[in-house]
């Protein structure tokens, strides 16, 4: 528990130190957090225009997409604010650099996954705030407790099932590329109306590229209230967890600092 | 040596950047095969949503679905962006290394990127296409009108990177390109036809939107390939060649003007 409890002070204290490092440069740090903000709002400006089109998509309204998306942002925020390494987890392995963590006595996988910061996700956590209060002013106040909620297990499917396939890099070469696509590629079914993913596009989302676990349950557990939901999210989490951890110790027995040398063949 | 033998051999040098950096940044097959199978997924789901909205017989569907697999094409150059690229050689004064050489950092950096984006490029456009076809059962553009849309798609790709190495030259004047690069980039999938064909916005905004760059370099493209008339052709190609001389022309401006601020070894 004591363990735990560390790990979750570092983790916070990381952040802390990011945001007092950004903090010098002012308006870099402004710049960052407000285009993320403006981006956020042109993303939703997208849905706005495809729903002034179709007004619903097989009983799919702009209603249902203000709860994905407001999850969505949240969750993305919460991952990458608090484990921003995870999307260059296969870029170190490929140069060698997991050398810098194997001497330092917090576990790897805990280094690798918080060792980076990404300043403009404040714009995403702040736009998600927004269009929490929103949401839940117009659907009712809820939503306060179960978008976040969900978020927090979304973010950890997101950290989970990204980190577990970047850790392949320790048995693929040049492997960094195709992990920062498939970070993406996981995030692709968030946005778009569920019930159009059907058929073999759903199956590929719950096997290859197995996203749906968190982002379909999430939106279920908010949408309907239902706890039974959350539970399958929090049980794919620790699944897809254990996992990582496994891929990472057997990966650590098979990593060299010479695998810089290897790739740049 | 004469003017048109050195301007062969310039031209020459920029190939070669091309040729070269296409080379290098070959991230092998499983990069490739990933970067191709998620616009695959992403047509797949476009597709799930307006077959829904549509019906898969109607014309609208087909024509919807190839002219994404273009604007996806178009759209997905390398990353990091040529914007955030240039912005990031101007801070760490990288680009005053360029002032030394004979040929122009514009062109240089331009050419070695679209060599760069060329591996994933030919992915999105072997998997997008290949989906497109799978999912629709057509090929909505005619072959004797193919090398004209090719063109356009080409054309395309060069005034997306145009704008992108516009506003990189901002970088001159600002702090970071970041902000300029997410602005532009929400402007391209908002009416680049990435997510929405140009053929499915509505109408007052399809008419308000129709002649600006991003939706020139994106979803024209994929518009006037499979609504194909010689009218719309020429008209999208003029509005093309006049963006493609604004941009490159600005650039040269900003440049010229930006290279005055700059500090050997500072940005």
């Amino acid at each position: 528990m004591t363990k735990t409890i560390n790990y979750i002070s570092l983790t916070l204290m990381f952040v802390v130190a990011g945001l007092k490092s950004a903090w010098q440069y002012r308006i870099s740090f402004y710049v960052a957090v407000g285009a993320m903000f403006v981006n956020d709002i042109f993303l939703l400006g997208i849905w706005v225009i495809f729903f002034q089109r179709f007004k619903t998509v097989n009983g799919w309204t702009f209603e249902n997409t203000q709860y994905l998306f407001t999850t969505l942002l949240l969750a993305f925020s919460f991952a990458i604010i608090f484990f921003s390494g995870v999307l260059r987890i296969a870029e170190r392995i490929s140069q060698g650099k997991v050398d810098t963590y194997l001497t330092q006595p917090k576990s790897v996988l805990f280094r690798l996954l918080t060792d980076d910061f990404q300043l403009s996700t404040f714009g995403d956590l702040l736009f998600g705030i927004v269009m929490l209060f929103v949401v839940s002013y117009k659907f009712g106040h809820e939503n306060l407790f179960y978008i976040p909620v969900a978020a927090f297990f979304y973010a950890w499917g997101i950290v989970a099932t990204a980190g577990a396939f970047a850790l392949f890099g320790f048995w693929l070469k040049k492997f960094d590329s195709a992990a920062y696509t498939f970070f993406w590629t996981l995030d692709t079914p968030s946005m778009y109306p569920q019930n159009t993913l059907i058929g073999g596009m759903r199956i590929l989302f719950f096997t290859v590229v197995p996203s749906l676990w968190y982002i379909g349950f999430s939106y279920k557990f908010v949408k309907y209230h239902s706890f039974s939901m959350l539970l399958v999210v929090i049980a794919y989490d620790i699944v897809m967890t254990l996992f990582m951890i496994g891929l990472c110790r057997s990966g650590l027995k098979k990593y060299e600092s010479g695998n810089a040398i290897a790739t740049n063949d | 040596m004469n003017s048109s033998t050195f301007k062969i051999s310039r031209f020459s040098i920029y190939s070669l950047m091309f040729l070269l950096s296409a080379k290098e940044k070959k991230s092998g097959v499983t990069g490739w095969v990933v970067t191709g199978s998620q616009i695959a997924l992403r047509i797949g789901i476009y597709a799930g949503m307006y077959r829904v909205a549509l019906g898969s017989k109607n014309d609208l569907f087909v024509n919807g679905i190839w002219a994404i697999a273009i604007s996806q094409t178009i759209f997905g150059g390398e990353r990091p962006q040529l914007s955030l690229q240039i912005g990031r050689e101007i801070k760490d004064g990288t680009v005053s290394m360029y002032l030394l050489r004979p040929a122009s950092y514009l062109n240089q950096t331009m050419f070695s990127y679209l060599g760069r984006s060329l591996p994933s490029q030919s992915a999105i456009a072997t998997f997008g296409f290949a989906t497109a076809f799978f999912i629709t059962g057509k090929v909505p553009i005619a072959l004797v009108n193919l090398p004209l849309a090719i063109v356009l798609i080409l054309g395309g790709i060069l005034l997306t990177e145009m704008i992108e190495m516009f506003l990189g030259l901002t970088g001159f004047w600002t702090n970071d390109t970041t902000g300029v690069q997410l602005m532009n980039h929400k402007l391209d999938l908002l009416f680049g036809g990435i997510i929405i064909p140009f053929a499915l916005l509505p109408e007052t905004i399809a008419r308000i939107v129709r002649f600006t760059p991003w939706s020139v370099s994106a979803a024209q493209p994929g518009y006037v390939a499979t609504n194909f008339s010689y009218s719309l052709y020429i008209e999208m190609f003029a509005v093309l060649l006049a963006w493609l001389s604004v941009t490159y022309f600005s650039s040269v401006l900003l440049y010229k003007r930006g290279i005055k601020n700059l500090t050997t070894g500072g940005g």
